[in-house]
Parts: C-alpha cells; structure tokens; sequence
C-alpha cells in the first residue's frame, strides 16, 4: 500500500469510515508496519484528546438555554465589549508610558530643529551691543570691531568678553 | 430584530455553543462566544438561503470569533484558566490543561484545516459531507483532517507505545 493509499484510508479508519471488514484488512495492514502502527496510534489519542469536551446535544441545549436574543441585542447596541473590564496588565500602562515621554521627546527635537533652520536663512549679523554712554559706547563699538577683525572666526560673545577684558 | 435571526439563534445556539465549548472548555467563555456570534449576525444578517449554508456560517464566524479571543488574551497577557472556587464542577486542571493544548494545536492551523477539523470532530460529518459543502475534493478534505490530528498530536506530544489499536 503506497503512502497516499494509506493516509486516505488512515483518515477514515479514524474518522469511523470504514465499515468492518474494511477495517479489519486496515488493521492488519498496520500490524504489519511498526512505524504506521505507530503514527495510526497517536493520531486516534489527538482525536480522543479533541472529543474530550464535545458535549452531547442536550448538554450543549441545556447550557446555552439561559441566552436570550434580546439580552444579545441589548448588548450589542448599549454594552460594552466584553474584556472592556478587565484591568489592562502594568506592563502596557508602562509601554504607553514611555511611548508617550518618546513622542514628546521627539516633537521637541523635531520643532527644534525646525526653528534652528528657518533661523539660519534668515540670520542677521549681531547687533552692536548698545552701552549707555555715548563715548563707551564709541570705545565699546571701536574694540569691538578690532577683536572682531583679529578673530573673525569667534562669536558675538567671546568678542565682546575681550573688549571688557580690554583687548 | 430581523426574524430570520430569531430563527437561527433558535434553532442553532445550541450548536454554537457546543463548538465554542469544545474549543475553549470553559462555560462562561464559550456563553461570550455564542452571544459575539450571534451579535455579528445581528450586526450584519448574512445570506443563508439553507439549513446547510447557515451551519457552515455559523461554523465559521464561531472558530474566527474563538480564533480572535485567543489572540486579544494573548496579547493583552490574560490568565485565562486560572484556577477559582467559583469554576463549575467538572472542569478539573487536568481539563484545562489538555484546553490551552488543544487551543495552541488549533490556533497553528489553517482556516480551511481548522473548518474541517470542527466538522469532522464536532458534527461528525462524513468526509464525503465537507468535501461538498467546502467545495473541496475528498482526499484533500483528508488530508486536512489528518494535518490537524498531527498538529493536535505534537502540541500534546502523544508519543505512545505502538501497541493495538482499538
């Protein structure tokens, strides 16, 4: 018997589709192959181990009697789901939690640098620092453009700690 | 309420709840189960122009609608068999033990598999039977049955001397 004869007749034998004789002659063809024995074995023990909470039909009736179509109707347009209830696991609360501390974390980065770069078009050379004396203010604005063309390269505030340092 | 689903409902809770409680072992579950199925029809009256076409709706939406509780429970990290003086009798550990087993055996299979499965298992139709009302052929109506056996049987890992079968 080839592999695809005997896996349709395996089914059916397990399934209470053969009649006697035809079961018989299935039965000792397993007889005489360990390994099919075998596999016909452990598949009738997984189709025990699925009837197992089959319920006859008048259990099944008996149970589901309490049900009402109505109460099913109310439910559906009022009700809330059903695991609505049920406390949602600690994990969860701390998974949106920290998704929540991210997206903040993330849109202040993200508007930063947005404003960063709108400025950098736009970005006007520093003002003249405005010192309340006229003639400090002359002195203040002269040193300030001598620092400023010996150090190019520094910024507004490092030129004007030199000239109050008096460089 | 349309009439048509009173008359469903009738005539066929029972049968939805026997399937729902051989999926999940558990009464209070398989009651949710048949009232979601039941709901959905409310929702959304399908075609059902027979007896035959109505079970095999009522069939399907019951195994996705199972299908689904396991997975929202999954991910929302439920206990769901634990143990509680207020569960009926005859629901020993050893039961819902061999439940979430078979639960994890059904849920690898496909939806096709898992249909064929319920019939087989729980309405005892002829292999004959499925192949017509799945539309399928007869041997691969088979073949689904024994892939879902095989499934069952390495999810509860049967290994059992070859001694005679019954």
């Amino acid at each position: 018997m080839n592999d695809e004869k005997f896996q349709e007749l395996l089914a059916d034998y397990l399934a209470g589709e053969l009649d006697e004789q035809q079961a018989a002659a299935f039965r000792a063809e397993l007889e005489s192959n360990e390994q099919r024995r075998r596999l016909a074995h452990q598949l009738q023990a997984a189709a025990a181990a699925l009837e197992a909470n089959v319920l006859s039909d008048e259990e099944a009736q008996r149970r589901a009697e309490p049900l009402s179509l109505q109460d099913i109707a109310t439910r559906g347009v009022g009700g809330a789901p059903e695991h609505a209830s049920r406390p949602i696991p600690f994990r969860y609360h701390r998974l949106r939690a920290v998704l929540r501390y991210a997206a903040v974390i993330v849109l202040a980065f993200g508007a930063g640098f947005m404003a960063r770069g709108w400025r950098s078009d736009t970005r006007e050379p520093p003002p003249t620092p405005v010192v309340s004396s006229p003639s400090i203010n002359e002195r203040y604005v002269a040193g300030y453009q001598r620092v400023a063309q010996a150090f190019p390269q520094s910024s507004s505030f490092a030129r004007s700690l030199l000239v109050l340092a008096g460089r | 309420m349309p009439t048509e689903v009173a008359a469903h409902f009738e005539a066929h809770r029972a049968r939805v709840y026997r399937w729902a409680y051989a999926m999940c072992g558990r009464h209070e579950d398989a009651l949710d189960i048949v009232q979601e199925v039941f709901l959905r029809m409310l929702r959304r009256p399908p075609e059902l122009p027979n007896i035959a076409a109505a079970v095999g709706w009522l069939r399907q939406v019951t195994a996705r609608v199972v299908i689904d509780r396991w997975r929202a429970e999954s991910s929302r990290g439920a206990a769901r068999h634990e143990f509680s003086p207020e569960r009926s009798a005859g629901e020993s550990v050893e039961s819902h033990e061999l439940v979430e087993c078979l639960r994890a055996a059904i849920g690898t299979l496909s939806e096709q598999q898992r249909l064929v499965l319920m019939a087989k298992t729980y309405d005892r139709m002829t292999f004959q039977q499925i192949a017509h009302e799945f539309g399928i052929a007869v041997p691969t109506a088979k073949t689904h049955y024994l892939r879902a056996l095989s499934a069952v049987r390495a999810r509860l890992k049967i290994d059992l001397p070859a001694g005679r079968l019954s």
